[in-house]
């Protein structure tokens, strides 16, 4: 497994360092072209501009502008490829020629899989934290410096202290929430790990298929959570939501936790769902072209 | 335990409404080179997939040494498929390490010797590599492992004669002599003399499944001549109807 996700890594990282380094290098520039001291002061921005000659000012001011614009594109064009890799990775690196080595290593289909879904897991996190630097870059030098004050002005103590009275358990509900972020992220990429699978099924027109199979999925999705609702709503009848209410006052914490968790295993039962779905099919059902 | 390597029994493969494979039985033994022969379309890359579990039988079963294609299978079958199937970015020497990294039976000092017979160094990308020089390459790595069962699919069909000769040589000479190697080609004659054993594939079916030694004495001829009469039959069938 760990050899498995040695090299999906370095095939992800092929993809993706690229664009995380373009990326802190725009973020970078626009620091440098002053759209710390903006945020920090607009007033000095304008008063710099105007003291520059009209022509000069304006290049700019436009400069600025399609620096911001290339910022944000590239934000999201990052989490686009992100996705693309993800995708691109499953599709060409097991369903199409590079399936031939993968799927006749003396490993199992759990492992071709997982190490597929924790390699792009591992990217999403590093691209987010990437996003965060090139935030931290874009507010420039005094944004920065802002933020260092900000944090060392900050009284933690009497923060958390805070925090502990009105929520005991709160390092509790930060892993639960966590733990409830990363299953979001498995649920995701999983998502489109089966409808690849699903599309693979069919013996011609499989990209077509593998997008009608996610649309599908995602309908069926859609419709458990609204047979869930109205499950809910049914059982009011017999006064559920009232007894909730008085639940939820009585046991505020408590019922907080419940709630997570409930959320939490219904995001495993979809992990679970996608996951033996994907290995059925290509453990059982594999036809590669 | 017999010496029985792979076993199909019924083995049946359909795309869609066409049938690529019609009912095969095929029991092979240890120690043996099998050419699997039959004209473009006769099923030889169908069987070989299955036989490596890359799919899945519409019917019957196959097992090689008691296994069904998977894991234990896996380890024990060198494949060459009849496409490149390496990352394409990769260098070299990658690959030598991914071969070691996942196969036990893989001779690494063997893998570098041959690539280094091959003037390719370890830096070289594939990408920059001739199609032929790729081939070899898969095919060194291939040949490197010391397996049970060699199952290589149409190694000669796209080189020139010379490197035919080097393809073979390299097989000859690097096999694992108490495994087994089925080679697929339609191209019977440059082969031939390397042959222990022969099965013919027609439209999904074998027609027939000997050794050498006894077609050449039954038949009084050559097995490329064998191979032309049968195919060329059917040709004048399919001219009458």
């Amino acid at each position: 497994m760990r050899k498995l996700l040695k090299y999906e890594m370095r095939a992800m990282n092929r993809r993706l360092f690229p664009i995380y380094a373009g990326m802190l290098a725009i973020a970078l520039l626009n620091g440098f072209f002053g759209m710390g001291a903006m945020i920090q002061d607009s007033n000095a921005l304008e008063r710099m501009l105007d003291a520059l000659p009209s022509p000069l000012s304006f290049l700019l001011s436009m400069m600025q502008m399609v620096i911001v614009i290339l910022f944000f594109g590239i934000l999201m064009g990052m989490m686009v490829v992100w996705l693309l890799t993800t995708i691109n990775r499953f599709n060409k690196g097991l369903l199409g020629e590079e399936g031939y080595l993968m799927f006749t290593l003396p490993v199992t289909t759990g492992r071709l899989i997982g190490s597929k879904l924790l390699a792009s897991s591992i990217h999403l996190v590093l691209a987010s934290l990437v996003a965060l630097l090139s935030m931290c870059f874009m507010a420039g030098t005094t944004g920065i410096s802002a933020f260092f004050r900000l944090m060392s002005d900050a009284d933690f103590g009497s923060f958390f202290g805070e925090l502990a009275r009105a929520c005991p358990t709160w390092p509790i509900v930060v892993l639960e929430f966590l733990v409830f972020c990363a299953l979001g992220v498995f649920g995701t990429v999983l998502h489109f790990y089966l409808a690849m699978a699903l599309g693979h099924l069919s013996n011609s027109h499989r990209t077509l298929m593998s997008v009608l199979a996610y649309i599908g999925i995602s309908v069926v999705m859609s419709m458990l959570t609204s047979m869930g609702f109205s499950g809910l709503m049914l059982l009011e009848n017999v006064g559920f939501v009232e007894n909730m209410a008085r639940f939820v006052f009585a046991h505020g914490q408590l019922a907080g936790h419940l709630m997570m968790l409930a959320l939490i295993a219904l995001s495993v039962a979809e992990c679970a769902v996608f996951w033996f779905g994907t290995r059925y099919i290509l453990k059982r059902r594999l036809n590669l072209e | 335990m017999d010496n029985t390597l792979i076993r199909c029994a019924g083995l049946t493969k359909r795309f869609g409404a066409k049938e690529a494979l019609r009912g095969v039985d095929l029991e092979l033994g240890s120690g043996r080179i099998v050419g699997l022969l039959g004209p473009n379309g006769s099923g030889k890359t169908t069987l070989i997939k299955i036989l490596n579990g890359l799919l899945t039988p519409t019917e019957g079963f196959v097992l090689i040494s008691g296994f069904e294609p998977g894991v234990e299978t896996h380890a024990r079958v060198s494949y060459l498929p009849d496409r490149m199937y390496f990352a394409d970015w990769m260098k070299a020497a990658d690959l030598v390490d991914f071969f070691s990294d996942f196969y036990a039976d893989f001779d690494r000092q063997k893998a570098s010797e041959m690539c280094a017979a091959l003037h390719i160094a370890p830096g070289d990308r594939i990408k920059t590599m001739s199609k032929g020089t790729k081939e070899k390459l898969q095919l060194v790595m291939v040949m490197s492992r010391a397996a049970e069962l060699y199952l290589l699919d149409e190694p000669i069909a796209g080189v020139d004669p010379a490197a035919r000769d080097f393809i073979l040589n390299t097989i000859l000479t690097n096999y694992n002599e108490n495994g087994t190697v089925l080679i697929s080609t339609h191209l019977i004659s440059d082969i031939e003399r390397v042959l222990d054993e022969v099965v013919f594939l027609k439209e999904g079916q074998i027609v027939c499944h000997d050794t050498v030694d006894n077609i050449r004495e039954n038949a009084g001829k050559s097995v490329d001549a064998l191979f032309r009469e049968m195919f060329r039959a059917e040709g004048m069938e399919g001219g009458v109807f």
